[in-house]
């Protein structure tokens, strides 16, 4: 008896835990992170050259150099936390990282739940293919069978760019969708043009192209909805280190980091508007 | 910041959920089918005269039950193209599970059968029942009766490892909610839909297999 009325408690307890992470007041701002004397950044690492592991196992790519730079600037110590395709939105809205440097493409639904902060690199989503697939556009399509990371923005641009019916395969992130392409499970692949500096890197570049251009990408970190003084102050920090941001952009993806908008149409990037 | 519970884009996406569901129940179904008789062979093999058997069936099953089972599925979709053999999601889905539970069911199986002690088989051809009819009826069936219920919640573990096969773009279950999910971010609703979802199938796939036990096994025993 004693142990079901112990389970009982547990069970409760553990409700109320998940009623409380859901609706506490989660809010951090740089001066409390500073007194921490660390921030827990949410960055990636399976996705070559934006965030990765290295073969010395320590994080590397282009959002790593940009949280440094972050940490440095707010002078604390950096803590990376591996955030997934699937896993970004949900670590920062239940608190387990204190903002996100994701390169996650900015959409007016991912708006709604998360506040972004203004764009700091750009991405074109590309179709690559076979160089043999006749793809050059995108009502061609439908005659092949299309991968994608099913945790990406590039899921719902491809399900609407595609005809109706073309066969879509979602895997778990970049590496496993670049790899259906590589082991012929799929015909082409729809993300990131930096896929193909990974295609290359696997000295199989030659079977491979770029099709052709589906939609821009802009990407931007993020923050909890109300964190005001953290979008505040990294709204801020990608103004004033525009020229490491262009770069590190250099650095990492061998091309000029392209001009980027400040206003997006469903999106609001002052934190202000609806509030 | 409060968050608001709403379950209704959940439900609005019903209809994924419930091809999911049924793409879950066809994988496990078959698989369990097959499983159950490559088992069954590999425990004859396991238990044959001939040692180059007994070494390949002890070989293969240590093989099966020592390595993840997501590396083993990762091996059979991503790898086997290299060397010609390109199964889709599904297909490799299949494959991999009935190879993989057929290394457990094997060990489950020979259980059952050690449990017959070798006086009953002596008994049996006193009788003068024939050799077929002795490891049918003296050896298999008992055998079977015995582990029968080791052999369900082997079924059930299988039916929930079905949601690995979303990570190789298995249509299932999983790979349901998660897409949901990812229009949505209603990630706390998505996943209490999906574990209540496969617990009710868990407990549909208990109460069908000891259904089928009890028709099955309804003879006799002392």
């Amino acid at each position: 008896m004693c142990i079901t009325t112990g389970f009982k408690k547990i069970v409760a307890g553990a409700l109320m835990a998940t009623t409380f992470m859901a609706s506490a007041a989660l809010a951090i701002t740089p001066d409390e992170l500073r007194e921490k004397g660390k921030a827990v950044i949410g960055v990636q690492m399976d996705q070559f050259p934006w965030g990765f592991i290295d073969e010395a196992g320590k994080n590397e790519g282009f959002d790593i150099d940009v949280a440094k730079l972050i940490a440095a600037d707010l002078g604390v110590e950096p803590e990376f936390f591996r955030i997934t395709g699937q896993n970004r939105i949900p670590s920062l809205t239940t608190g387990q990282v204190d903002f996100l440097v994701p390169s996650m493409t900015v959409t007016a639904e991912r708006a709604q739940v998360i506040q972004f902060v203004l764009p700091y690199s750009s991405n074109n989503i590309t179709v690559w293919a076979r160089t043999d697939a006749e793809i050059t556009k995108n009502e061609d399509l439908g005659g092949y069978v299309i991968g994608v990371n099913r945790g990406s923005a590039f899921e719902p641009i491809l399900s609407d760019a595609a005809p109706q019916g073309t066969e879509i395969r979602g895997y778990e992130d970049d590496a496993t969708t670049v790899q259906a392409l590589l082991s012929g499970q799929v015909d082409a692949i729809v993300g990131s043009k930096t896929y193909g500096i990974v295609i290359q890197n696997t000295g199989r570049g030659d079977g491979y192209e770029a099709k052709y251009k589906v939609a821009d990408n802009i990407q931007a970190m993020a923050v909890r909805k109300g964190d005001q003084e953290m979008l505040d102050y990294l709204n801020d920090f990608v103004t004033r280190h525009d020229a490491e941001l262009d770069e590190l952009y250099l650095k990492w993806i061998g091309q000029d980091r392209a001009d980027l908008p400040t206003e997006l149409p469903g999106v609001d990037f002052t934190g202000k508007a609806g509030n | 910041m409060n968050y608001t519970f709403d379950f209704t884009p959940i439900f609005q996406a019903w209809g994924l959920l419930a091809q999911g569901a049924w793409a879950t129940v066809y994988i496990s179904a078959i698989s369990m089918a097959l499983g159950l008789v490559f088992g069954i062979v590999l425990t004859a093999l396991r238990m044959a005269p001939l040692a180059p058997l007994r070494a390949f069936a002890i070989g293969y099953i240590e093989l099966v039950r020592n390595t993840p089972f997501l590396v083993q599925v990762f091996f059979i979709y991503f790898g086997m193209p290299e060397l010609g053999l390109r199964l889709n999601a599904m297909e490799a889905a299949i494959l991999t599970m009935t190879l993989n539970c057929s290394a457990y069911i094997a060990e489950i199986v020979r259980s059952g059968v050690e449990s017959i002690r070798p006086g009953q088989i002596e008994a049996g051809k006193a009788l003068g029942l024939s050799t077929p009819d002795v490891y049918r009826f003296i050896v298999f069936r008992p055998a079977i009766r015995a582990v029968y219920p080791s052999l369900c919640s082997q079924f059930v573990l299988m039916m929930l490892n079905t949601s690995l096969v979303a990570s190789i773009s298995a249509q299932e279950l999983t790979y349901a909610a998660q897409m949901i999910d990812n229009r949505t971010f209603r990630s706390f609703e998505v996943y209490f839909v999906l574990g209540a979802i496969y617990l009710v199938l868990s407990q549909l796939f208990s109460v069908g297999l000891s259904m089928i036990g009890r028709v099955y096994f309804s003879y006799p025993t002392k």
